[in-house]
């Protein structure tokens, strides 16, 4: 997901054009992650309120879509499939029929937890009205991804922006006016099953051709190239300047929970300690996403940054590395 | 010594080793039908042992010089104990006397109120929220059993274990009898520390409540009390409310005793399985409900129903 968007940010940058059957397997790949996303958070959120059948079932369901992304890519997670210009591998036609059947595996099953999970009326008292964000709110905070579309704000980057090869294949944005937990639980189950018919058009759909451009030339140095992917937990953003030999001068990439961390303020203010957990499960947080630090000397208030050269320096020293 | 003395001090110690020795078993029993239920293999059955083995073997770390931190898992393990001498297990209690049933129901509070006590005495945030959790659950979830206790006492005559025992054997269920036996399984969910009641550990939200500085033997004893009440509940379930067959030798009614015990176990676990963690003012509102509907019982054993 990271990586499209970094390879479409190059592209753009540099003028290149992914052939089809190229943005059709990103596509696939993108929604294939989305599916595995959407279901562990399902099974994480789960835990958190000690439901811990939904996080095996959640998970188990979750399984069969990991082998598929290995039998495709060869990895489990992290796929390695994006190149600047298009994907390193194809998808076969021999394996569609496993990945059809895989797929009418999730989606009925993914069905058969959405029904279960609604009627089930203790999952919904710990939901219901709980981690409230108003769509006022969701807009004044730049929330995104599911916690926005829970909260009625129709935002997703597949439509608004589409990439890959959502112009084709369209997009359906799910939106709940809930505006609670259990709207963003909806949605992501949804999302889920939105997902799998995605596939499926994508597959049906998909030209025949080459995968990847023809990436001959140097990359020139000196563009700018922005690009937004729907990452399951909001849209992501990368930025490139290109430098020399083919090398990015500059790269900033934003991830979605930054921003939607900024909703927790508002979603626990008066609530009950049991929901804070929840409360901050229900936006899918990544904390790894939101690393960033400065120093601040606090009697004179002054801020100060690291260059790279100091901080390796401080890390060498800390670990005594010579 | 007279020869009746021999024989309580006998049983006694035959409840208390069965209490102890076995309920570890019923424990295990139920993760492997929760294991079950999620599609998972699970860990042995005899699992709970190795759990209180290993932790009794682990170094012990005290956060808190407060007494109460380091004798509070000692006291309530006794309490337990205690208790199982009072409680009918395939058999008449052995130790009775009149009022044994609301003796019990002082030894199980006592018994929660030491977990409080730890959660208050450890020094820890999350001990004390959890204190103040398990005290909201004492409040709400022990008079649902006092009250499914009293309603027997009046049907039987008697607030003793074996009264009770003996006239629900000879009569059969009543409607009040069955409110009364609803509203206590219902209670035992939470005694038993079950899911949607496992408000007190929570350790999604508290990280183990009143037990998140408690290690090693102190810990062990905890999970022991723990362990035993689910079998010292379900005995007093099976035994006051699902009292026949009646057989004649003791060991035939142990046995089915505990099989009964093995599927009110069983129950519970279910109930476990399918439910998410209530939050404490729901689960507050829930139990008030409950309290009305042991009143109604009571009432009805009042008029004769």
């Amino acid at each position: 997901m990271h990586s499209t968007a970094y390879c479409q940010a190059v592209e753009q940058a540099a003028e290149i054009t992914v052939p089809a059957r190229g943005r059709y397997i990103r596509t696939i790949l993108l929604e294939l992650e989305r599916i595995q996303s959407h279901l562990l958070w399902l099974g994480i959120a789960g835990h958190i309120i000690g439901f811990d059948t939904v996080l095996m079932q959640a998970w188990r369901i979750r399984e069969p879509v990991m082998w598929l992304c290995e039998k495709i890519t060869g990895n489990r997670k992290l796929l390695g499939m994006n190149l600047v210009g298009g994907v390193r591998r194809d998808i076969p036609q021999e394996i569609h029929a496993e990945l059809l059947q895989v797929l009418a595996g999730i989606d009925k099953e993914c069905k058969k937890v959405l029904d279960a999970i609604t009627t089930d009326t203790t999952l919904f008292m710990r939901c219901e009205n709980v981690g409230r964000i108003s769509a006022a709110d969701a807009v004044a905070l730049s929330l995104l991804g599911p916690t926005a579309r829970a909260s009625g704000i129709g935002r997703d980057i597949r439509v608004d922006h589409p990439y890959a090869a959502y112009a084709e294949v369209g997009c359906q944005v799910i939106v709940e006016t809930g505006e609670d937990i259990w709207s963003r639980v909806v949605v992501r189950m949804k999302e889920t099953l939105e997902a799998v018919r995605i596939i499926r058009d994508c597959l049906a759909l998909m030209p025949k051709g080459s995968i990847m451009a023809d990436v001959t030339d140097r990359i020139p140095a000196g563009r700018i190239g922005l690009s937004s992917v729907e990452a399951p937990r909001g849209e992501t953003h990368h930025f490139v300047i290109t430098g020399e030999d083919s090398r990015p001068y500059r790269w900033k990439a934003r991830a979605p929970t930054f921003q939607n961390l900024q909703g927790i303020p508002v979603m626990v203010q008066g609530e009950n300690i049991a929901d804070v957990p929840i409360g901050l499960g229900s936006m899918d947080p990544c904390f790894s996403c939101t690393e960033r630090w400065e120093t601040v000397d606090l009697r004179s208030g002054r801020v100060r940054v690291y260059s790279k050269a100091e901080l390796q320096e401080l890390c060498r020293k800390r670990y005594s590395i010579r | 010594m007279s020869s009746s003395v021999l024989q309580t001090v006998a049983q006694s110690a035959i409840n208390v080793l069965l209490v102890l020795l076995l309920s570890p078993l019923l424990e295990g029993g139920v993760r492997k039908l929760v294991a079950l239920v999620h599609s998972r293999i699970g860990p042995p059955v005899y699992q709970p042992y190795l759990d209180l083995l290993k932790l009794m073997s682990k170094e012990e770390i005290v956060s808190s010089s407060d007494g109460l931190f380091r004798y509070s898992p000692m006291i309530c393990l006794a309490l337990v104990l205690a208790a199982a001498v009072l409680t009918p297990i395939g058999a008449a209690p052995p130790m009775q006397m009149s009022g044994d049933a609301i003796t019990f129901v002082y030894l199980i509070t006592f018994s929660s109120v030491m977990i409080m006590m730890s959660g208050i005495s450890s020094a820890s945030p999350y001990g004390v929220i959890g204190s103040a959790r398990e005290m909201m659950m004492i409040l709400m979830v022990e008079p649902v059993m006092l009250i499914a206790l009293i309603t027997l006492g009046v049907k039987s005559g008697s607030m003793q274990f074996s009264d009770m025992m003996t006239y629900q054997a000879g009569q059969g269920p009543a409607l009040s009898t069955v409110i009364a036996a609803v509203a206590l399984f219902l209670s035992l969910i939470a005694q038993m520390a079950r899911l949607p009641f496992d408000i007190v550990e929570a350790d999604q939200e508290i990280m183990e409540g009143p037990f998140v500085e408690q290690s090693g033997t102190k810990l062990a004893f905890f999970k022991w009390a723990f362990y035993a009440k689910e079998l010292i509940f379900a005995a007093l379930f099976v035994s006051l409310f699902i009292p026949r067959p009646v057989f004649a030798g003791y060991g035939l009614n142990l046995l089915f005793g505990l099989l009964k015990m093995a599927v009110v176990l069983l129950l519970v676990g279910v109930v476990h399985v399918v439910n998410p963690r209530l939050r404490i003012d729901q689960a507050v509102r829930y139990f008030g409900v409950l309290i009305f509907v042991a009143l109604i019982g009571l009432t009805f054993a009042l008029v004769g129903a």
